[in-house]
């Protein structure tokens, strides 16, 4: 997937021609827009999109239907509703939104919806599911388009939730998200309410994670985390597999979840599934799978212990210390064998005693932390299972040295980093070229016959800033492209292609190689360029670039034909980030 | 998933609050200038109701997301349960006088095309029928350009015993023997070939829906059909029923009539209260008369691409949007009653969803 923003250089290049000067006026707008309605007094909470498999939807495509496949409010539907419904209206600038047109995307779905994945399924709260015969945006933006150009409007739609049930319709008030659309990408993206806070869920098990005797009960605790957001409502499900074993005990405050299942024989893949009660303030998590084997045979216990314990010294001028490994299997009396680790490195087998269950094996161990672990291998494989026992850290000091042990925990969510797109410049004023000198009266390069020429504008566009904080440095692309000119009356025609720029070297703290793009002429100056009317490139951060902060400009040029009009020459100039 | 950090210019906008006037209390809804008014079919009335105004499951209808343009579908008769009211009126749009309710397809046809004032009481007629030659011509002299039909549903028609009283009539009536029965040839039903009911010496009474229905058209037809088609001339012993009205026939022990499953569908769901379930039932039997029949709407076919608000909806039909009335409702896989969203709807009244443009067709 492709991140794409958008930022609009709304008349950026607006030119007036006013005795040879000319002068440029304007302002921006920018995806991210707070509607102009909101907050929206009928609006009850908000609506979550999710995909197929359950996860969280931001935006969408505009041409392919349903605009998103469920859709979930973030709070209850009213007393007795079973059935919601996904309608998009057009908002109108002034007009209460109980009174602007809309339309359905989805039929009425009764909820919950069992066979949606758990996320979904697990909530109590209204449920829309699309279909493949439903509306696309497009269906409808074809309907009902936004013409307004108000700050706060433009481009946006209200997506609500409306729920039902048998013997009452439909109610006033309804769950909302707005989103805003880009005609020209193809694609709806939610602007409001701002995105959810991301989750972690972690889970863990008394006794611990692998093989344990079937019908042992093991205690699971999940714990929820939210960046040292609390508390964090919503609930905790454990699954084994695919299978709900039901809701866990939660207590939002600490974000901890506590149940006990039964390990049954066989393999069990244990997860624990937070579902926030709010979507749009708290994201779901899924913990990593926690294995657990339940066995009908006989499971032996092996547990390791060292002498001299831990931390032992190097002496003199020896560069290892002696250590002797007892290994402790229970029950006794179970033959086999056992073998000693240093963390993946076998130490060998040590001499096992089967009647007394313990084996024994003299190492010499360099300076340094060693990660012991002692593994028993039953001979009757069919009648005893094996077993590992806990990782012992075993500590050699060097000479005279002390050993102080230092930890530290993590608590944090990975940091994942964002990516930033700033277009500070609001205006790009270009400034004739005295048409008294060489370089203002140039050949109009399309004329082979050389006699006639071009006015020319230049002017430069700075203010362009990417700020990329993604440690996985995807690497950026930031491309522009210019609209046709709206021209003076008597004017002909100025198609984009007669806009040239020349990016500048980037400068800026971001690592590794930010590359400008080509410079790119107005095509009377080179008759083969396209000039800005299609994408051109600005600058690049290829992967494993780009993380920091870059400042990025162009040198503007517009030829015109100089038998041109005066008066104004205005175009739009569509900036464009794009990020794997 | 990556975190977008979005930046710009905070934008402030200004809501009005604006208190919508309720108007002054009618003893009914009368559509207003901009509502969009149809009459007709009984067969297909509770199917269009729930697609104006939703069922009784919680389903949405047209009307509750279009709250400004509405459609109104008035029913063929004055009772909300389609039982028989001989000469309800009402007021199919505001500022007009109040009129006998077109009582079934063909009234509603009719009712269409008397309809030629500069600002128009009826826009679109359910019907159970196609248009006649003879009512495409006087749609095509009205200056319509005709009668556009679209088929949104399809409908079972069988026929229907008592089931409150164990009805006397025989496990299958196939549409030959129908046409003796309504022809008047065979009055008890010892004369049915192969009765080995309970009452051969009983008089049949047969029932047909009344006059101005489209189900007694097509029914007729299909009797015409088998009789070498040659119209029956209806027997004395023939009566008459409002369409679909379980009322007259749920009692009698010998009576039968031409009847919708759809309809059959909502008395057995318990739409008409729980004491009209269970009260009659269609005779299964293999054999029987049982033929499946287009739902139709039909409107002025000038209508279909009219954007300059003739005939007085206006265009377009919905403030800032981009469809005229028709293309709203009826014309197109994207108009409101061809969606398979609203199929719920459709299927509440016991119909099947099927859309089709017919175009000028007739019968």
């Amino acid at each position: 997937m492709k991140i794409r923003i958008r930022s609009v250089l709304a008349g950026a290049a607006a030119l007036v021609v006013a005795g040879g000067i000319l002068v440029g006026g304007g302002t921006a707008a920018y995806a991210a827009v707070t509607p102009g309605w909101e907050p929206d007094a009928a609006a009850l909470g908000s609506i979550a999109f999710y995909d197929a498999n359950g996860n969280p939807v931001t935006s969408g495509s505009l041409a392919t239907p349903p605009v998103a496949l469920y859709s979930v409010a973030s709070g209850a539907g009213r007393t007795g509703d079973n059935r919601a419904q996904l309608k998009a209206f057009t908002p109108q600038v002034g007009v209460n939104p109980a009174l602007w047109s809309g339309d359905i995307l989805t039929g009425s779905t009764v909820y919950p919806v069992t066979t949606a994945p758990a996320v979904i399924a697990n909530t109590t709260n209204p449920v829309a599911t699309g279909t493949s015969v439903d509306f696309a945006f497009n269906d409808y933006i074809g309907e009902f388009p936004n013409t307004s150009t108000a700050a706060g409007y433009q481009d946006l739609y209200e997506l609500r939730l409306y729920t039902a049930g048998p013997g009452q319709g439909q109610g006033a008030n309804y769950y909302r998200t707005d989103v805003q659309v880009n005609t020209a990408a193809g694609t709806w993206t939610v602007v409001y309410p701002a995105s959810a806070t991301p989750t972690a869920t972690a889970l863990a098990g008394n006794p611990p994670a692998g093989t344990v005797p079937a019908g042992t009960s093991v205690a699971l605790t999940a714990t929820v985390t939210a960046g040292g957001a609390t508390p964090i409502p919503g609930g905790v499900h454990v699954l084994d597999g695919t299978t709900d074993l039901g809701a866990a005990t939660y207590d939002p405050a600490t974000g901890v979840a506590t149940t006990t299942v039964t390990v049954t024989a066989g393999t069990h893949n244990y997860t624990a599934q937070f579902t926030p009660t709010d979507p749009a303030a708290f994201g779901p998590s899924t913990s990593p799978v926690l294995a657990y084997t339940g066995t009908t045979k006989t499971v032996s216990q092996t547990v390791l212990a060292a002498t001299p314990s831990s931390p032992a010294s190097l002496t003199g001028t020896a560069t290892t210390a002696p250590a002797t490994l007892t290994a402790t299997v229970t029950p006794a009396n179970t033959a086999g064998g056992v073998e000693f680790f240093d963390g993946s490195t076998s130490l060998g087998s040590g001499t096992y005693n089967a009647g007394t269950g313990a084996a024994t094996l003299a190492v010499n161990l360099t300076a340094g932390t060693h990660p012991l672990i002692a593994t028993f291998t039953p001979a009757d494989t069919a009648t005893f299972a094996g077993s590992s026992s806990a990782v012992q850290n075993y500590v050699v000091n060097g000479t005279n040295a002390t050993g102080v042990q230092v930890q530290a925990q993590d608590s944090t969510a990975p940091y994942a980093g964002s990516l930033s797109f700033t277009v500070g410049t609001a205006t790009v004023s270009l400034t004739q070229v005295d048409p008294n000198s060489a370089g203002g009266h140039p050949a109009d390069a399309r004329d082979s016959t050389g006699h006639r020429h071009a006015w020319v504008f230049n002017g430069n566009l700075a203010g362009v800033g990417v700020t990329d904080s993604r440690p996985t440095q995807p690497g950026w692309t930031v491309s522009g492209q210019s609209s046709n000119f709206t021209v003076p009356t008597g004017s002909a025609a100025v198609t984009a292609n007669f806009l040239g720029w020349t990016p500048g070297t980037p400068t800026g703290d971001a690592e590794g190689t930010v590359a400008a793009g080509p410079a790119t002429k107005p095509s009377l100056s080179q008759t083969t360029s396209a000039g800005l009317s299609t994408s051109t490139n600005l600058a690049k951060a290829a992967t494993g670039s780009g993380l920091g902060t870059e400042n990025l400009s162009a040198s503007l040029s517009l030829w015109i034909p100089d038998t041109s009009p005066t008066g104004t020459y205005q175009s739009t100039v569509t900036l464009t980030l794009v990020s794997p | 998933m990556k975190t977008i950090s979005k930046v710009g210019l905070g934008m402030v906008g200004a809501l009005a609050v604006i208190l919508t006037q309720v108007s002054p209390a009618h003893a009914d809804v009368q559509p207003q200038a901009s509502d969009v008014v149809g009459v007709g079919s009984d067969t297909i009335q509770f199917g269009m109701d729930f697609l104006a105004d939703g069922d009784i499951n919680g389903d949405s209808g047209f009307n509750t997301t279009s709250t400004a343009r509405r459609v109104f579908s008035f029913d063929a008769t004055g009772d909300a349960t389609g039982g028989t009211t001989a000469g309800a009126t009402s007021v199919l749009r505001a500022n007009a006088k109040p009129i006998t309710r077109p009582n079934g397809s063909g009234a509603g046809i009719t009712a269409l095309l008397a309809d030629t004032g500069a600002t128009e009481v009826i826009n679109f007629v359910r019907s159970s029928r196609l248009p006649s030659p003879t009512e495409q011509t006087t749609a095509t002299n009205n200056g319509w350009g005709g009668l556009h039909v679209y088929q949104f549903a399809t409908d079972g028609l069988t026929v229907a015993a008592s089931l409150t009283v164990a009805s006397d009539a025989p496990a299958a009536l196939p549409v030959a023997e129908l046409v003796n029965i309504y022809s008047g040839v065979h009055t008890t039903w010892g004369q049915v070939p192969g009765y080995a009911g309970p009452a051969p010496t009983a008089t049949i009474k047969p029932y047909l829906p009344q006059a101005g229905s489209g189900t007694r058209n097509f029914f007729l037809a299909d009797l015409q059909a088998a009789n070498g088609g040659v119209a029956i001339t209806l027997g004395t012993n023939v009566l008459a029923m409002q369409e679909h009205d379980a009322s007259l026939i749920k009692g009698d022990a010998d009576a039968i009539g031409p009847f919708s499953t759809g309809r059959f569908n909502m008395y057995q769901a318990g739409y008409f209260g729980a004491g009209n379930q269970n009260v009659i039932k269609l005779l299964a039997a293999t054999g029987t008369y049982n033929v499946t029949r287009g739902m139709y709407v039909v409107v002025r076919d000038r209508d279909v691409t009219n954007t300059a608000g003739v005939g007085g909806i206006p265009f377009p039909f919905q403030v800032g949007g981009t469809k005229n009335w028709v293309q709203t409702l009826f014309s197109g896989t994207t108009s409101w009653v061809a969606r398979g969203a609203n199929g719920p709807l459709i299927q509440a009244a016991g119909l099947t969803p099927s859309y089709s443009d017919l175009g000028l067709a007739h019968s």
